[in-house]
C-alpha cells in the first residue's frame, strides 16, 4: 500500500482541502498554509478536532518540526 | 526512484488481534517461486531479464484490471488504458522489488506480485473516476428498503431499526466519524479516493470506520435491538 | 419479507455496523491476500489459515474489491481478457 508522500496538490485538490478545513472550522489563513504543501494530514487533523482540539493547536500538533509556526 | 507502496498504518488496537497461522517453514518454496526469487536476486543479464519478464507479469495484471473497471470510466480513450496499465505495472515493479526479501512463500509468487499490480491499477483507476467529482460527504437520503411487500410487523421493524441507525449516526458519532461513515457505506466514496482527498492512509480512514461502528452498534444494542440478522456478503 | 428486500436489509446494515468479530487491518489484509486467495482457490481452509481476513473483507469495500479481482484474475489463470 502506498505510503502518504509530500506532494503540492493540484489546484483543484488544494481548493477542496482547503474548503474542508475552512467546513471544519479553521480560518482561511490557516486552512490555505495547511493545505499548499500536500504534507499535513487533514485526517489526523478533524480527528483531532472531534477530540475538542481547537484548529490552531492541531495544526501546530501535525505541522512538521521543520515549518515554521504560523503568526498568531 | 520512488518510495516503495507502504502503508505504515495502526493496527486496531481496540479488538485482539486474530492469530494468524504459522508461515511456511523456510524451504519449501515451490519450483516457480524459487526460480523467480533466484532470478531476481541475482545479478547482472540475468537479472535484468527476470525483470523484464515480471514487469510483462504484473502489466498483464494491471490490463486485466483496467479491462474489468472499464465501463467505469467510459470518457478514457484506449490510449489512457494502457497508460494507466503502465504505470501501475511500473509502480507495481517498484514495490515488488522493494518487498522481495518480505516474500515468504506463503502464496506462489505470481499471485503476490499480482497482488501489487492489481492494487496498483484500482487504486489509480477509483482516483481517476473521482477526480473531477464533489465527494458526497452526507446522506442525500436514506436508502428505502422498506417496501410494500413488507407485512405491517415487518415494516415496523424495519422503520424502527431503520430510525435507531439515523438517530446513531446523528447522535453518537464525531462530526468526522459521521462523515467517513457516510462516504464510505451509503455514498459508495471509495476508501482510498477519499484517503487521497484527506492526504491520508486507508488504514488511517478505516480505523475511524471501524470506531464509528463500535459506536453505532453499542448504541443499538443499549436500546435493545436485535442485530443479529445482519449477516452478509461473504467473500466468497 | 422478499429475499431481495432481505438481502438488501441485510447489506446495509452489514455496511453500517460492520462484521461480527475481530477483523485484520487494511494494511494486515493486504499482506495475506496472496496467501489467502491461493488456499481459497485449492480449497484449503483460508479462514482457518488467516482468521480475521472474512470479517476484513466484509467490513472494507476496497480490500473486497482488492480480493475479488486476485481471485477472479489468478483463478482464470492470470490471463487479461482478449479485448485488453
Amino acid at each position: 500500500m502506498r505510503q502518504t508522500t509530500a506532494q503540492s496538490p493540484t489546484p483543484a485538490l488544494g481548493e477542496w482541502r482547503r474548503r474542508r478545513l475552512i467546513a471544519a472550522g479553521f480560518d482561511e489563513t490557516l486552512a490555505a498554509r495547511l493545505t499548499r504543501d500536500g504534507i499535513v494530514d487533514l485526517h489526523e487533523l478533524l480527528v483531532l478536532l472531534d477530540r475538542g482540539c481547537p484548529p490552531e493547536l492541531a495544526a501546530r500538533i501535525l505541522a512538521p518540526l521543520d515549518t515554521p509556526a504560523a503568526p498568531s | 526512484m520512488r518510495r516503495p507502496a507502504v502503508d505504515t498504518v495502526r493496527p486496531v488496537a481496540s479488538e485482539p488481534a486474530p492469530r494468524v497461522a504459522p508461515a511456511s517453514p523456510a524451504g519449501t518454496l515451490d519450483a516457480e517461486s524459487r526460480r523467480w526469487l533466484e532470478a531476481l536476486s541475482g545479478t547482472g543479464h540475468a537479472r535484468d531479464e527476470a525483470i523484464g519478464r515480471l514487469h510483462e507479469l504484473l502489466l498483464r495484471a494491471a490490463r486485466f484490471e483496467v479491462s474489468r473497471r472499464r465501463l467505469g470510466l467510459p470518457y478514457l480513450r484506449g490510449g489512457d488504458h494502457d497508460d494507466l496499465a503502465q504505470q501501475s505495472a511500473d509502480d507495481a515493479l517498484v514495490a515488488v522489488l522493494a518487498k522481495l526479501a518480505d516474500f515468504r512463500g506463503e502464496s506462489r509468487f505470481t499471485t503476490w506480485v499480482y497482488k501489487f499490480a492489481l492494487y496498483e491499477a484500482a487504486v489509480k483507476l477509483r482516483r481517476r473516476a473521482w477526480q473531477d467529482r464533489e465527494l458526497p460527504l452526507e446522506p442525500d437520503s436514506w436508502p428505502d428498503i422498506a417496501s410494500r411487500a413488507l407485512s405491517p410487523e415487518e415494516h415496523a421493524a424495519e422503520s424502527e431499526l431503520l430510525g435507531a441507525l439515523r438517530d446513531a449516526i446523528n447522535d453518537a458519532l464525531s462530526a468526522h466519524q459521521r462523515e467517513v461513515l457516510v462516504a464510505i457505506t451509503l455514498n459508495d466514496v471509495p476508501i482510498d479516493v477519499l484517503a487521497e482527498r484527506l492526504n491520508t492512509t486507508r488504514g488511517a480512514l478505516y480505523k475511524t470506520l471501524h470506531d464509528a461502528r463500535r459506536k453505532l452498534r453499542a448504541r443499538l444494542a443499549a436500546g435493545g435491538l436485535d442485530l443479529t440478522s445482519n449477516d452478509a456478503g461473504h467473500p466468497r | 419479507m422478499s429475499d431481495a428486500r432481505a438481502r438488501e436489509r441485510a447489506r446495509l446494515i452489514t455496511a453500517l455496523l460492520g462484521p461480527d468479530g475481530p477483523e485484520l487491518t487494511c494494511e494486515e489484509c493486504f499482506e495475506q491476500l496472496d496467501r489467502y486467495v491461493d488456499l481459497a482457490l485449492a480449497k484449503a481452509e483460508p479462514d482457518r489459515a488467516v482468521p480475521g481476513m472474512r470479517e476484513h473483507l466484509v467490513g472494507c469495500p476496497a480490500c473486497r474489491d482488492d480480493f475479488d479481482s486476485l481471485l477472479e484474475f489468478v483463478g482464470g489463470g492470470g490471463v487479461p481478457p482478449a479485448s485488453s
